[in-house]
């Protein structure tokens, strides 16, 4: 049941931070108002009413009521808790990355379906353990859509026309790639190139939004992932005007697992 | 009024106190206008008690866990067990642990776990250390003692990867911690049982 003081719904649990004696702030990633922080009280004791309900990146029903100044959470049942990603510690770090970008670019009691839709299907994603890293561009890309910030891949960003199959100037201020005669006129010292083998795999995303990817898709473009593994996250430095903190972990764990 | 609220001073130990854990912004000022009331005797003791424990507690420089002479009274006992480490997060794990009087070993503090969305990593914590101490030292088995959740797994996990090249036996606490609850609140008996019968990593 819906009121002014309580609300329910699916989210998923981003991170959470100890507060007082034995209780934790849970920061959720909500279907049906964005992000929100919420106490849970109790929860540090073992045998509290939530028992593991609130671990990070669990799936979760949850109940919360308003609070005066901070939200509480009243009740929290685990739809999916991702066990095979919980298991595998390269994973962990690739979830907890994906947590870090929705608390980053996800607002605050503002709802986005879209958004709490493809972290939720990445995290089964990852949880299957196949393709983990494209599963990850492909989520910062439409990330990037969802939130409003997706740049131009098809045609230059300011006169329109198609581009020639190469390499390419990209500029983030312009949002977009620039072509030859555009380069000199709009790009700004931001600018970097873009290979065309990169190119060719943003394109793809680009046209595949909208529709379901699956392994298939997942394993044909060996070529342009590292690429645009620092091209996305060049770019999201660039909007979030900070670098991530997860990544550092993240980058750790895969090179130590190579 | 001399104590007006929002005064420098007043408004200083507010700010003071909420960055203690545990303490929020109404428990800060609640103990700030105790304080004001208090003798100005009690006063000074308080103060002086935790300047002794900023100048008199150190890390024990093998296990660091919080002790007034270094190597701390466990790292000094030679009757404990020193072919086992138990790794735990802080040093209140170890003075539960050390309650349940099941466990004989040695410990290891790392003071922290890691936390990748906080930027915390293994660098920030006492990891190398530890990776040092098993370089000369009997020691047969770690114990990956850390909190039952997330982040509590992560920091075994990654720790595990480091160690398992050496061969040294790596175990943790039996299931019994039930998952989301922290290791220093877990009674006495169920942590005491937990040690006992550790599985393999
Ligand atoms: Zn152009
Ligand atoms: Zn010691």
């Amino acid at each position: 049941m819906t009121s002014n003081r309580v609300y329910r719904t699916k989210a998923v649990v981003l991170k959470q931070m100890p507060i007082g004696e034995t209780n934790r702030i849970i920061t959720f990633y909500t279907r049906s108002v964005g992000k929100v922080a919420a106490v849970a009280r109790g929860v540090r004791r073992p045998g509290s009413k939530f028992g593991g309900s609130l671990e990070i990146l669990n799936h979760v029903q949850t109940s919360i009521s308003r609070g005066r100044s901070l939200d509480n959470v009243n009740e929290c049942v685990v739809i999916d808790s991702f066990k095979n990603l919980r298991e595998d510690l390269t994973a962990i770090a690739e979830g907890i990355y994906i947590a870090e970008l929705v608390d980053t670019f996800g607002e605050d009691k503002s709802p986005n379906t879209r958004l709490f839709d493809i972290l939720l299907e990445t995290l089964s994603n990852l949880d299957n353990l196949d393709h983990r890293e494209f599963w990850i561009l492909w989520f910062e890309f439409r990330l990037l859509h969802v939130s409003g910030f997706l740049p131009e891949f098809v045609n230059c960003v300011e006169c329109r026309n198609s581009l020639n199959r190469s390499d390419h100037i990209f500029d983030p201020v312009a949002g977009g790639i620039l072509c030859p005669s555009c380069v000199d006129i709009h790009g700004t010292e931001q600018s970097w190139i873009v290979s065309v083998y990169a190119l060719s795999l943003l394109r793809f995303f680009q046209r595949s939004l909208g529709v379901a990817l699956g392994s298939r898709e997942a394993s044909s473009y060996p070529d342009g992932l590292t690429e645009v593994k620092s091209f996305l996250r060049t770019y999201m430095r660039y909007i979030a005007e900070r670098d991530l903190k997860s990544t550092g972990f993240l980058d750790l764990v895969r090179f130590k697992e190579s | 009024m001399e104590y007006s609220s929002g005064a420098p001073p007043v408004q200083r130990l507010i700010e003071e106190f909420s960055r203690l854990p545990g303490v929020g912004p109404k428990s800060a000022q609640r103990l700030t206008y105790h304080l004001i009331r208090m003798p100005e005797e009690q006063a000074e003791n308080l103060a002086s008690a935790i300047l002794s424990v900023k100048t008199r507690i150190t890390l024990c420089s093998k296990c660091f866990h919080i002790t007034e002479s270094d190597p701390c009274n466990i790292c000094l006992d030679s009757t404990r067990d020193q072919s086992k480490i138990c790794v735990v997060e802080q040093p209140l794990d170890v003075m539960a642990l050390e309650k349940t009087s099941t466990y004989d070993g040695l410990y290891h503090v790392l003071h922290g776990v890691i936390s990748p969305i906080n930027g915390i990593g293994p660098d920030d914590l006492k990891v190398k250390p530890l990776l040092q101490r098993l370089m000369d030292s009997e020691v047969t088995e770690i114990i990956m003692a850390t909190n039952p959740n997330l982040e509590g797994e992560a920091t075994s996990m990654f720790i595990h990867r480091l160690i398992e090249p050496s061969g040294i036996k790596i175990t943790r606490p039996a299931r019994g911690l039930p998952v989301g609850g922290d290791l220093e609140y877990a009674d006495e008996a169920t942590l005491g049982r937990a040690i006992e019968g550790r599985q393999n990593f």
